[in-house]
């Protein structure tokens, strides 16, 4: 009963804790694909080590049950072995009965929530198909709008949405980064990784881990796609787009918080972190992944049974 | 959809095959159920004349272009939709300290 006990103490650690480090880590979109692993797998971690608790306490209560015995909780914590505390049978049924049916409510809602999302998307992108004029190329439609913007949904197929006051302000280099930049993200997934985290943080509101981990997630897959466009464009057109497209502000739409993301996104493609900090930074990403999957495996090992 | 919005005015399918099947090989039942789906999803309306159906969309293309775009661009627009955007909308301050920043940027580039 122990390990369950501390896979909680775990899980809820990972929850709470390891947002701020790992946004700190993170932050600055130096090797911007582990550290999207980075935060995926704390995620699935914690996930996984609230299940492996839950079952381990459901078999316990199992046994109990079968054995009429009472379920103990013994705490064996380094430095010192705490008295078990004796829980009666029905109680932590009871216990373990509620929190299966929250698992599974929470479950079916995060399943639902990224159906209803890949739906709507699939919906929007094929307005977006129907509305807009199509161009050129595949999948890429020109909507008339005096508001510059670009963006892409997935959908079957995708659709990358590039307003007629974009085009105006864009030449065709600039255009050709732009447009290399959502094809990354089509290529790369990142809708469907997307979906899957929104789902999750709206299953589970108020985690830090979940809603923090969909908004660096969504910066750092930016910068994912930048660096595939800068890759093949080179990054000065992509530079230029992004600040000919940023002079133009919104009017007339709610807008959110500041998004300083786009600043940090400039600042990193123009100073491309050097060599040496890169690779600290992949260690520092590394050993951080590497921690967080391997904790609840000692703990397993260690306390297991 | 392109069609109905550049007729103005209710037209049948038959009509709209006929345009169609000079650009292109369609089956007439292909155009009947694609405008049969668009009416299902309210982007057409229709009504009855003699045997056939007369369409015509419910709202402009302006109109449905703003709408998509409102639901794009505004926070809570539609938050159901995921979207990338390639530049997040700004307001006027953000944008001004932004385009700055980025023209030192550039003009840094241009020096080294």
């Amino acid at each position: 009963m122990s390990a369950a006990a501390l896979l909680l103490l775990y899980a809820a650690g990972l929850t709470w804790l390891c947002p701020p480090v790992l946004d700190r880590i993170t932050c600055r979109g130096v090797a911007p694909r582990l550290s999207v692993a980075a935060w995926v797998i704390a995620i699935i971690t914690a996930l996984a080590a609230w299940v492996t608790a839950l079952a381990g306490v459901m078999s316990a209560v199992a046994r109990s049950v079968v054995d009429g015995s009472a379920v103990s909780f013994c705490v064996e914590l380094v430095g010192g072995r705490y008295p078990p505390v004796v829980v009666v049978p029905a109680a932590a049924a009871g216990a373990a009965v509620l929190a299966l049916a929250l698992t599974a409510f929470v479950g079916r809602r995060m399943v639902l929530g990224f159906l209803r999302i890949r739906h709507r998307s699939g919906e929007y992108a094929r307005s977006a198909r129907i509305i807009g004029t199509p161009t050129g190329r595949a999948n890429v439609v020109v909507v008339s709008s005096s508001q510059p913007a670009a963006y892409c949904v997935a959908g079957r197929p995708h659709a990358i949405v590039i307003t007629s006051a974009a085009m105006q302000h864009l030449n065709r280099r600039q255009l050709a980064a732009v447009l290399a930049h959502e094809d990354a993200h089509i290529r790369g997934r990142h809708h469907l990784l997307l979906m899957v985290m929104r789902a999750m943080a709206d299953a589970l509101p108020g985690l830090p881990l979940f809603t923090g981990g969909v908004a660096a997630t969504r910066r750092l897959l930016e910068m994912c796609a930048d660096d595939a466009a800068a890759r093949r464009h080179g990054i000065r057109p992509l530079v230029e787009s992004l600040a000919s497209l940023a002079k133009y502000p919104a009017t007339a739409v709610r807008l959110g918080a500041a998004d300083t993301a786009v600043a940090a996104r400039v600042a990193r493609l123009a100073s491309r972190a050097d060599r040496r900090r890169l690779w600290g930074h992949r260690i520092t990403l590394t050993a951080t992944i590497g921690g967080t999957v391997i904790a609840p495996a000692l703990i397993g090992l260690f306390c297991g049974g | 959809m392109d069609r109905l919005w550049n007729h103005g005015q209710p037209v049948t399918v038959r009509e709209i095959f006929d345009q169609l099947v000079d650009d292109r090989q369609i089956a007439y039942t292909t155009v009947m159920s694609t405008m049969d789906n668009l009416h299902r999803k309210q982007w057409l309306e229709r009504d009855r004349a003699g045997k056939a159906y007369r369409y015509w969309p419910t709202m402009t293309r302006e109109e449905r272009s703003a709408g998509l775009m409102r639901a794009a661009i505004e926070v809570g627009g539609d938050t159901d939709v995921v979207l990338t955007h390639f530049l997040q909308q700004m307001s006027a301050d953000d944008s001004a300290r932004l385009t700055q920043a980025l023209q030192r940027l550039i003009a840094d580039g241009a020096q080294r």
